[in-house]
């Protein structure tokens, strides 16, 4: 009956407003190459912060959904991915435009993306709440190990080199460490000042982050408008059932490797199209001609980045321990609307979880019309002046973060992390490890020293609990295993 | 602003000291060996190693390796110039806005940031009003979101619907 | 047309400026929107009741009282905006127990920097074990406690200073307890507080009724004592503090709407005035009982005292605790 409850209030007409609003932005954000989803969301979260829980979350889990597809778009077209997520395929997607073949590889990707995403929306609902009735018997020396695996998948996930992995998630960290202490509320990094006092906001370190330092790096080098070959309606729709038929078992495996890779701390929806591309080569009886231009490897990993939001939607709601930096700022919302996640949270509001899951999977059922428009119109989003929009982005940053936390210092917090966000990503330092620092930083912190006061100051008391032992063991064999086999490849090699 | 990755790793190396330095005045508390120090000079040893690690796998392999130790990207000086308008843009927001009022300060910050990529005043004018009354509308008047006044302070009453 | 339009622009300026342009002298306040700073998330029961009560302010005085929320630093950067606010009548708050953060080095505040308008809502503190517990009674867990103070943890939900623990730790203290051994620890809200102690976490949470109402409800946590004068309509079970121990104190959040110091007294009083009639009145009675925030009408001069005698004491426990 919650479902049920969670779905009449879906059908609200303010949220299917919203949800409809954020799916057009959703799609024109993810089409613009060098805009990202976590980025489009970002500037959305100040819009939501005065709306109600349920119309908010929707928006956001909607705008994420239609963001991912929309990258599709530009890297068919222009082989410029529109999101990071769309990567692992930009380049087989543009050999088919080459051959004349960009309907069929978008189109197929269209359905296969809402396949996915759908998949990826019923995993959610029905195995969150389950977990979430394990989770109830976790106490802060799990949460202690769910940290630690958040923040070690955090780092081996991360493009680039480790070493500068390490320096993001360590800048995330020691942001997060600026204002009160999770733990004694004593003072830290403040220099008495009482702005700093209230920490670094999160939402102004975020828009921060990938916003305004993209406006930067445009300003630095401003990019013209690109040539779009132009796209039919007609082929869109024609064939694109037969390749669909033809790749279910491909595409329900890409949306199964989809959901458990978002659903791994760390790994988001980059990851799972790499993945799942490579499966679908070994697996395919076409493998010969992967890379040459054919559908069949777009299909599964665009089934698998589409399904890996739902995924990394697991972790977030049950423990609160973010998959990604996308789940990171859904986490960030869900504390600011006073929906802390956690397993309580599917006992004292159950519907208005319930209602987030039904939006979401309504809206990569929306993938499917919203889509098509999407393609149609592409050469009219590329058309906007990008001056022009880069100026809004910008003036949208400053609004946006002054409004969620109503004080002028929240501008210049913002300032601060767009001007170290660029430095970052100029010198090859990942952006996401640094998110997942700032929500898993002050968990791991408080949990780590709560339970320690609990245990009387012993450590043991982190292995002795059964659910904390086999995780504690999970957690060193991250560390331990990795290192092991790099010796032994070593030795063998010397 | 590419950095050669022996500096990425020197400014690594002095942020985390400066982290662990910071973080020594910190006292314990009750019951327990660990205080609020103990988490911030994890993370400073941690960024400190990384950085250490920058600078040797710059020295032993070249990796990383920029010529002339720091390396602009973009258009020049036409380029440093747009980020800095960018940059004080911003500032100038943080500066003038509660004496001055987002209806009067948005609208000119916006039109020099689109005249200066545009090239086109009559474009660049009619934006920067129509986009400041967009937002005003939005933030303000809908989400009653308190942007400044400024000097139009007295008046705030009446415009306010 | 383009001339006529910017003339008949500047004319309708004009009249608009002569129509509102305020003159000092004559000014009635309130002529433009009042803001009200919540020191506390958008979404909390702090956001929910202030803005509950800037809608119907808004209805009695004919001018936007808007909600600024200003949770930062548990707070802190909130209650700070409310203190050195101008003093004109168009910044107010609404404030909680305060009185922790200077003894902690948080910030500092004490009760005579604002000006006591009126309390409006106060929402006495629960004693919450796990259901297993061995504990029948608070008395039993009381005793338990002072023989043994190190043996056990109490979750202080938010941080230790906060209403709940405040209230749990002036209940040790009238017991008797050595409180310099008690293991009281800080963490992310009484929600997260109560499931690690259904799963095995903590012994005791103190924190308001309805929050662990659905765990109450799951069959996981009872409830031993409410720490109001009177039972609670929809926790009928749980018995009062002077029914379980017999000990007749009142502990718990309290909410109110001041002003900085300086606040003209003016306006304050009316403020109190339009309290008055938004409390008593059956809408408000109505709306705050279906949200689960319990009803307390002080006015200026109690609360003042009240806000005084709380400072008082928690800073006393708060020494005690070596917090």
């Amino acid at each position: 009956m919650v479902i049920l409850d969670a779905t009449m209030l879906v059908l609200q007409p303010q949220t299917l407003l919203v949800m409809f609003l954020c799916a057009i932005y959703g799609l024109i954000v993810g089409a613009i190459p060098g805009f990202t989803a976590t980025m489009a969301v970002a500037l959305l979260v100040p819009v939501t912060y005065f709306l109600d829980p349920v119309p908010a979350l929707a928006g956001i889990v909607t705008l994420a959904a239609m963001a991912i597809f929309a990258g599709d778009i530009p890297g068919a077209l222009l082989r410029m991915p529109g999101t990071p997520a769309s990567a692992a395929y930009a380049d087989e997607a543009y050999k088919m435009t080459l051959k004349g073949q960009a309907e069929t590889a978008l189109g197929v990707g269209l359905v296969a993306s809402a396949l996915g995403g759908a998949f990826g929306a019923l995993m959610l609902i029905f195995a969150a709440p389950a977990l979430a009735e394990i989770a109830l018997s976790f106490s802060s020396f799990e949460y202690f190990w769910l940290a630690c695996l958040g923040l070690l998948a955090a780092i081996a996930a991360s493009t680039g080199h480790p070493a500068k992995g390490a320096i993001s998630l360590f800048i995330g960290l020691g942001i997060a460490m600026v204002g009160l202490d999770p733990v004694s509320g004593q003072q830290r990094f403040t220099f008495g000042n009482t702005n700093l006092i209230g920490g670094l906001g999160f939402i102004p370190v975020l828009i921060g982050l990938f916003a305004v330092s993209e406006a930067l790096r445009f300003a630095l080098a401003p990019t013209a408008r690109a040539e779009v070959p132009a796209v039919s309606l007609k082929n869109l729709l024609a064939g694109v059932m037969g390749h669909i038929a033809r790749l279910k078992w491909s595409v329900a495996r890409g949306a199964g490797i989809g959901t458990v890779v978002g659903a791994i701390p760390g790994a988001g929806a980059d990851i799972a199209a790499y993945v799942s591309y490579a499966v679908a080569r070994r697996l395919s009886p076409r493998r010969e001609e992967f890379g040459s231009g054919i559908v069949d490897g777009i299909a599964s990993a665009t089934a698998a980045n589409n399904a890996s939001v739902g995924g990394a939607f697991i972790p977030a709601t049950v423990f609160g321990i973010p998959g990604d930096s996308l789940s990171a700022v859904v986490i960030g919302v869900l504390y600011m609307k006073g929906l802390n996640p956690g397993p309580t949270a599917f006992l004292v509001h159950p519907t208005l979880l319930y209602a987030v899951f039904v939006a979401f999977l309504l809206a990569n059922i929306l993938i499917v019309p919203m889509g098509f428009f999407a393609i149609r119109l592409f050469r009219r989003i590329l058309s906007a002046p990008p001056g022009v929009v880069m100026s809004l982005v910008t003036l949208a940053c400053i609004v946006g973060a002054f409004a969620v936390e109503n004080t002028t210092f929240a501008v210049v917090v913002m300032l601060g992390a767009g001007l170290i966000g660029f430095y970052m990503e100029e010198n090859g330092i990942p952006l996401a490890p640094a998110i997942l620092g700032l929500v898993l930083g002050p968990i791991l912190e408080e949990t780590f020293l709560t339970s320690l006061i609990k245990s009387k100051g012993s450590f043991l008391g982190f292995v002795e609990r059964p659910i904390a032992g086999g995780l504690a063991v999970v957690v060193f064999s991250i560390v331990i295993v990795p290192l092991g086999l790099r010796m032994i490849h070593w030795m063998k090699k010397k | 602003m590419k950095l050669d990755d022996s500096l990425n790793g020197l400014l690594a190396v002095i942020l985390g000291l400066a982290m662990i330095i910071a973080s020594r005045g910190m006292t314990q508390i009750a019951h327990i060996e660990y205080g609020p120090g103990f988490f911030p000079s994890i993370a400073g040893g941690g960024l400190m190693l990384a950085g250490l690690f920058l600078i040797i796998r710059r020295i032993a392999f070249q990796g990383g390796a920029v010529e002339g130790l720091v390396q602009l990207r973009g258009q020049g000086i036409r380029g440093a110039f747009g980020f800095l308008l960018i940059v004080s843009v911003v500032g100038a927001y943080i500066l003038f806005i509660n004496a001055v009022g987002f209806l009067l300060l948005t609208p000119i910050l916006l039109f020099v940031l689109i005249y200066w990529f545009e090239r086109r005043a009559n474009l660049a004018a009619a934006i920067a009003v129509f986009g400041t009354l967009i937002f005003h509308i939005f933030f303000y008047q809908l989400m009653s979101a308190p942007l400044p006044w400024g000097v139009l302070k007295n008046w705030s009453g009446a415009l306010t619907w | 047309m383009r001339k006529i339009t910017s003339e008949l622009l500047a004319a309708s300026t004009l009249i608009l400026t002569i129509a509102v342009a305020p003159s000092a002298a004559m000014a009635e306040w309130p002529e433009r929107p009042v803001s009200i700073v919540v020191p506390a998330g958008a979404g909390g029961g702090t956001d929910q009741t202030a803005r509950m009560l800037a809608q119907r302010l808004q209805d009695k005085f004919g001018q936007p009282f808007n909600i600024i929320n200003q949770g930062q630093g548990g707070g802190v950067v909130g209650i700070n905006s409310i203190m050195t606010a101008d003093p004109d009548g168009y910044t107010l708050g609404v404030i909680y127990n305060f009185a922790h953060y200077k003894p902690m080095g948080q910030a500092d505040f004490d009760a005579e920097n604002f000006i006591a308008i009126a309390q409006f809502n106060f929402d006495p503190a629960g004693f919450h074990v796990r259901a297993d517990s061995a504990w029948q009674t608070l008395p039993q867990a009381l005793d338990a406690i002072k023989a043994a103070p190190a043996d056990y943890t109490i979750a202080c939900g938010g941080g230790c200073g906060g209403s709940w623990p405040m209230a749990a730790a002036t209940l040790l203290k009238e017991w008797g307890v050595d409180m310099s051994k008690v293991r009281m620890i800080s963490g992310q809200g009484a929600a997260a507080a109560l499931q690690d102690m259904v799963a095995g976490g903590f012994d005791v949470v103190p924190s308001s009724v309805p929050e662990a109402g659905a765990l109450i409800e799951a069959g996981r946590v009872k409830g031993l004592a409410v720490f109001g004068e009177e039972r609670l309509a929809a926790f009928p079970d749980i018995p009062t503090l002077n029914e379980a121990a017999d000990l007749n104190i009142s502990l718990g959040a309290w909410r109110g709407l001041v002003g900085p110091a300086a606040l003209p007294e003016d306006i304050a009083g009316r403020l109190e005035a339009a309290m008055k009639e938004i409390v008593e009145s059956e809408d408000w009675r109505k709306e705050m009982t279906d949200r689960g925030f319990g009803i307390k009408w002080r006015d200026s001069g109690d609360f003042g005292a009240y806000m005084e005698e709380q400072q008082t004491e928690v800073r006393s426990i708060i020494g005690a605790l070596g917090l």
